[in-house]
């Protein structure tokens, strides 16, 4: 009988125990920390991108008038010339520049207005929200198989915005006044299916004020 | 000292079994076989994924079996070792763990199979090819949303998903490159609740014992939404907080449709196991040279483009 109980005991002990070692409880911050990461350096690769890939190829995008005038008649061509993607889907980049005039100062953006020989066109350039790949893969410089981790090539996407809030948005807010001049290039995403020009809005890198007297392609 | 010997026999006759019969199923000139090991079965999201890679790769010609690994990397490695032994030829891979399961990957490549995954990411350059959702693009996409949303101020909880997948943190910190930069929007708690329904209720409905004054509640898959959003009905609150989900579930597609749930990422779980399942197809006839990582664009569903979506994809 005493036995029977000794045995009971037992077994009640080793079930405990195989289902006290099953659980194991995490701290979350540990795990967020043993997520971070810790050895790419996304800040500089993002300026060492800045300085020698972005900025002195500019002057290779697109002007924007043609691009408008290519989506209206022949949007699949122009998305299959001049677009960029990483991987598979709808979502495309174009990299883009124009001059225009500036028409409205909004809370997230700037209304410019695009003189084309036939028509106007307003386009919105962000002032508040700069966030996403537009810049990083709109250019097409930058390439995923080069990272390990696809969170390190994202970390990449944050620090270029980083760079457009403390190199670009300053001078474009500065002299954003409703009838000023201005020479701009930047980043837009757009999706295949449901092209919105309307509530579309261009991720600035480089803006100009003053009758466009510096452009970037005359930096060398 | 018989009776380990016994044993002993018993195992050895047990291997031999094993092995025979797997080398029995190998038999010449019969269909090629892939292996369609996910993460689990007890997400409908993962089960459209899982099927899709099974039925593409059926219709390609081979021999397809399913392995649900019940999101334990134990399990998973034990499918593994079933495909190695098993003569298989390609895994189309959902992980468990990007850390935890780079092993079973290695172990697969090196014993000469190949292995596709899908949606999730290891953290190795090992896997033939990785064909992953971006996350990372959708939940930014999501959270300018949700500031925009929010008019840049406001209270809200956010429920992460199992704390050892890359999925969880690139959402999560795709979702905070955004929210961050508003000091008024304050996150008052964020718990995980592992991408499952019931235990996202539960969380939510602990959370709301201290936290009823918030204002929305990121979710990290729409599963945990729908919990969230169980949680705030019966507290009666589901009118003044917005729920945010991430994956496109026919469930949520319909709450947004009539407005329980403000918005959600769609991913596209069929484009995943369809290019994983080609992809495999390739290998088998000797294509060796795959991009390292494919990502897949994630797109942003809410009231004004609802219409152009259903479950899991695009309205044809």
């Amino acid at each position: 009988m005493r036995l029977k109980k000794i045995k009971k005991i037992l077994i009640a002990t080793f079930i405990l125990i195989a289902f006290i070692s099953s659980i194991s409880v995490q701290n979350l911050d540990e795990v967020k920390a043993r997520a971070a990461h810790s050895e790419f350096d996304a800040a500089s690769y993002a300026q060492e991108f800045w300085e020698n890939k972005l900025i002195p190829n500019l002057s290779e995008t697109m002007e924007i008038n043609r691009l408008l005038e290519l989506l209206r008649e022949d949007p699949e061509k122009a998305f299959a010339d001049h677009s960029k993607a990483l991987g598979i889907g709808n979502i495309r980049y174009f990299m883009i520049k124009g001059e225009g005039q500036v028409a409205h100062i909004g809370e997230n953006n700037i209304t410019v207005v695009i003189h084309s020989d036939s028509s106007e066109k307003n386009i919105k350039i962000a002032t508040e929200y700069i966030f996403g790949n537009a810049v990083r893969d709109a250019s097409g410089k930058i390439d995923l198989q080069e990272f390990e981790q696809t969170m390190d090539f994202n970390m990449v996407s944050a620090e270029i915005n980083k760079l457009v809030r403390q190199n670009v948005l300053p001078t474009l807010k500065e002299g954003a006044e409703v009838g000023n001049k201005l020479y701009f290039v930047g980043a837009m995403e757009l999706n295949r299916e449901q092209v919105n020009l309307e509530n579309t809005e261009i991720i600035p890198v480089f803006v100009e004020f003053q009758q466009y007297k510096r452009k970037p392609s005359d930096e060398g | 000292m018989i009776c380990n010997n016994k044993l002993f026999i018993f195992l050895l006759l047990l291997l031999a079994v094993n092995f025979t019969g797997c080398e029995g199923k190998q038999e010449e000139g019969s269909k090629k076989k892939v292996a369609v090991v996910v993460s689990t079965l007890n997400n409908p999201w993962f089960v459209v994924l899982a099927e899709t890679a099974a039925e593409e790769a059926r219709q390609l010609g081979y021999e397809v079996n399913i392995f649900d690994s019940q999101n334990n990397t134990a399990v998973e490695s034990e499918h593994f070792e079933n495909a190695i032994v098993g003569g298989y030829d390609a895994i189309l891979f959902n992980p468990t763990d990007a850390e935890g399961s780079v092993s079973n990957v290695v172990k697969a490549v090196d014993s000469g199979l190949a292995v596709f995954t899908m949606d999730r990411e290891v953290n190795s350059n090992r896997a033939t090819s990785q064909i992953l959702s971006d996350n990372y693009a959708g939940t930014v996409s999501l959270g300018k949303y949700f500031v925009d949303q929010l008019n840049k101020k406001g209270k809200y909880v956010e429920l992460l998903g199992l704390v050892g997948d890359n999925n969880t943190w690139n959402r999560s910190e795709g979702f905070h490159s955004v929210v961050d930069y508003y000091p008024d929007l304050v996150m008052v708690a964020q718990q995980s609740a592992d991408f499952d329904r019931n235990k996202a209720m539960q969380v939510m409905e602990s959370i709301l014992q201290v936290h009823k004054d918030i204002d929305a509640v990121f979710c990290g898959n729409d599963a945990m939404a729908m919990g969230a959003y169980q949680a705030l009905k019966a507290a009666g609150l589901e009118q003044q907080v917005k729920v945010f989900g991430f994956d496109g579930a026919d469930n949520v597609i319909q709450a947004i449709e009539d407005g329980r749930i403000a918005a959600t990422a769609m991913q596209f779980p069929k484009v995943m196991a369809k290019t994983a399942a080609i992809l495999a197809d390739k290998y088998m006839n000797g294509e060796r040279e795959f991009i390292q990582k494919l990502p897949v664009d994630v797109e942003l569903v809410h009231p004004g483009n609802v219409d152009h979506y259903t479950a899991y994809g695009k309205k044809k």
